[in-house]
């Protein structure tokens, strides 16, 4: 918020739009632009709407709520009215996966992002670490199209993490299992990432387009690539990474480890579901490990 | 500001003319939609500023057909005003034109894409919003059918926009009473939908939907209140054309050639007008 409210002084074309959501966090930005902030309430088909008539106005409006209401209450209005008439909005979602984790399914955030992918000409962001989110609003500068920032809960603080993707390991090593995630998760990873020895980590920031580098990884036809995410993989980055592999006719296997179904079923926090559907880092080292001794179908020699 | 009656009488014959020739060119549908709301589009771009829309003003008036499925009348009245030229206007619905079904930005002088229902009230609210943060003069009209209603994004809207008080949107609802397959009082009962709109704490004007004068004068009281107003207009699904007024099946049907001379002849002869 504070890295947004600086860019708001410098270009007059911002306008932000929440849906009577970040107590103690929006209220600055009332307080110093009230002719470019706007509580439109529980109201999220028309804080889309809004955004639209804004940005057909001139404007580009930052429209900041939690992420489940920001794109699947109001989908055909993104669909509609932002994505088909290419307006520059930044759709700001907080929380991701299991971030809301206490709060029940209608809550759980794990099948967004891939609903905005599916629009042409999107582009969407999942920080992992607090250098890259720090940077997102410098990136957006200038945005022509819609932008979904996936905003994880508790990103946590990774030195040299501010590119759109950062390898953990040696791309040359061409042998290892390629592990690859994103947003919240990837960060908790990223934490651990001493419990993920012998593979290459990489954990993007950006998910549409994907980041050079993990274009780089893939092209390097590792014998696995593990795709680690809080998001169903139908439509999730396991989906584009399958698409990637046969598209350039890579020999690459591809393991999802993702959510499956609604979790009906309370977790504390986040990390306690992320461990229940396997995507806590011990349970992605076993997964590798039962990889390198071929129980997941032989690795290809 | 309109012209004699007689004048405005004949360019809602011409707008009524040109919808049935090509909705006919085209086989296409929504004849009785289109029909019911040509004053309403006379009115409003009697009332705007043709001349800063038609070269894309930043601060220009701004109207927002939210009921996208009357794109024939629409593209007609924007030929009408000037703002459309005929040569493009004659490819509407063909293939590989611009002109859809539905209202596209493509085309000039229409400001949002619409055809899912219930979007349009939001955008030109937002619109509304951004003149006032930039301090202009421009003014925005918003058309939504009554069916259109039901939609409950048109409520989220419509209580912002009397939160806000903005009186540089004027909402103008087709009342013609038929949404899609039936009528609307036998889906979801509204009437008189002036009282919904008071009770929200809107002003509420009831006018003669087929009457350009009433309309305007509705227009130009509603811009300077000092409360919103949403302005209902009564009247007729398929007006004008004497086998398609009040009848559902017109949202779908399309027009044989015969029922094209006999539809002309009502519109020329002024059969209700």
């Amino acid at each position: 918020m504070k890295s947004l409210s600086e860019e708001m002084r410098r270009d007059s074309s911002i306008f932000f739009i929440t849906a009577d959501m970040g107590i103690n966090l929006v209220e600055s930005i009332q307080d110093e632009f009230p002719d470019r902030f706007l509580n439109v309430g529980i109201a999220e088909q028309n804080a889309i709407g809004v955004a639209a008539g804004l940005a057909e106005s001139g404007f580009h409006p930052w429209v900041y709520t939690i992420s489940n209401f920001l794109v699947h209450r109001c989908f055909e209005q993104v669909r509609n009215d932002v994505a088909l008439h290419q307006l520059p909005i930044t759709l700001f979602g907080t929380s991701s996966g299991f971030d809301n984790a206490p709060l029940g399914p209608t809550h759980h955030i794990v099948d967004d992002w891939g609903m905005i992918a599916g629009l042409p000409n999107a582009t969407v962001y999942a920080p992992a670490t607090v250098e890259f989110a720090s940077t997102l609003v410098h990136r957006l500068r200038g945005a022509r199209g819609l932008s979904y920032l996936r905003v994880a809960k508790g990103a946590i603080s990774f030195p040299s993490s501010s590119d759109d993707a950062l390898l953990v390991g040696d791309l040359r090593e061409t042998r290892r299992p390629l592990v690859l995630s994103y947003g919240g998760v990837g960060g908790r990873l990223l934490e651990h990432h001493d419990q993920l020895a012998g593979v290459n980590l990489l954990i993007l920031n950006r998910l549409v387009e994907l980041p050079p580098l993990a274009v780089d990884a893939l092209n390097v036809e590792p014998p696995w690539v593990v795709v680690v995410e809080d998001h169903f993989s139908r439509t999730g980055l396991a989906a584009q990474v399958a698409l990637f592999l046969a598209q350039n006719g890579l020999r690459t296997r591809l393991l999802p480890i993702a959510p499956r179904y609604f979790d009906t079923v309370v977790g504390s926090t986040a990390s306690e579901l992320d461990a229940r559907h396997g995507l806590d880092a011990r349970t992605v080292a076993a997964a590798v490990d039962s990889l390198v001794l071929g129980h997941h179908g032989a690795v290809r020699q | 500001m309109t012209g004699s009656s007689t004048e405005v009488e004949e360019r809602c014959r011409r707008i009524r003319t040109r919808v049935l020739e090509r909705l006919h060119a085209a086989t296409a549908s929504h004849l009785g939609t289109n029909m019911s709301m040509v004053e309403i589009l006379a009115a409003i771009y009697t009332v705007t500023d043709v001349a800063r829309i038609s070269v894309g003003a930043s601060d220009r008036d701004r109207v927002v057909i939210s009921k996208g499925h009357s794109a024939a009348a629409t593209y007609a009245a924007l030929e009408e005003f000037g703002i459309l030229s005929t040569k493009l206007m004659d490819t509407y619905h063909q293939s590989g034109s611009l002109l859809a079904g539905h209202v596209s930005h493509g085309v000039p002088g229409v400001e949002h894409s619409t055809g899912a229902l219930g979007h349009g009230l939001s955008v030109a609210l937002g619109m509304a919003i951004a003149q006032r943060s930039l301090r202009q003069d421009g003014r925005v009209f918003c058309v939504c059918g009554d069916g259109e209603m039901q939609e409950g994004s048109v409520w989220e809207a419509l209580l912002l926009w009397r939160h806000l008080g903005l009186s540089n949107l004027v909402l103008l609802v087709d009342h013609n009473r038929i949404s899609s397959i039936t009528r609307t009082h036998d889906v979801i009962a509204m009437d008189p939908p002036a009282t919904r709109f008071e009770g929200l704490g809107f002003i509420a004007q009831t006018v003669d939907g087929h009457d350009v004068e009433e309309i305007i004068a509705a227009i130009l009281a509603a811009l300077v209140g000092d409360r919103p107003t949403v302005i209902v207009c009564e009247t007729v699904k398929g007006k004008g054309v004497s086998f398609a007024e009040h009848e559902p099946i017109w949202h779908y049907r399309s027009l044989t050639d015969e029922l094209l001379v006999t539809a002309l002849k009502d519109v020329a002869g002024g059969m209700v007008l």
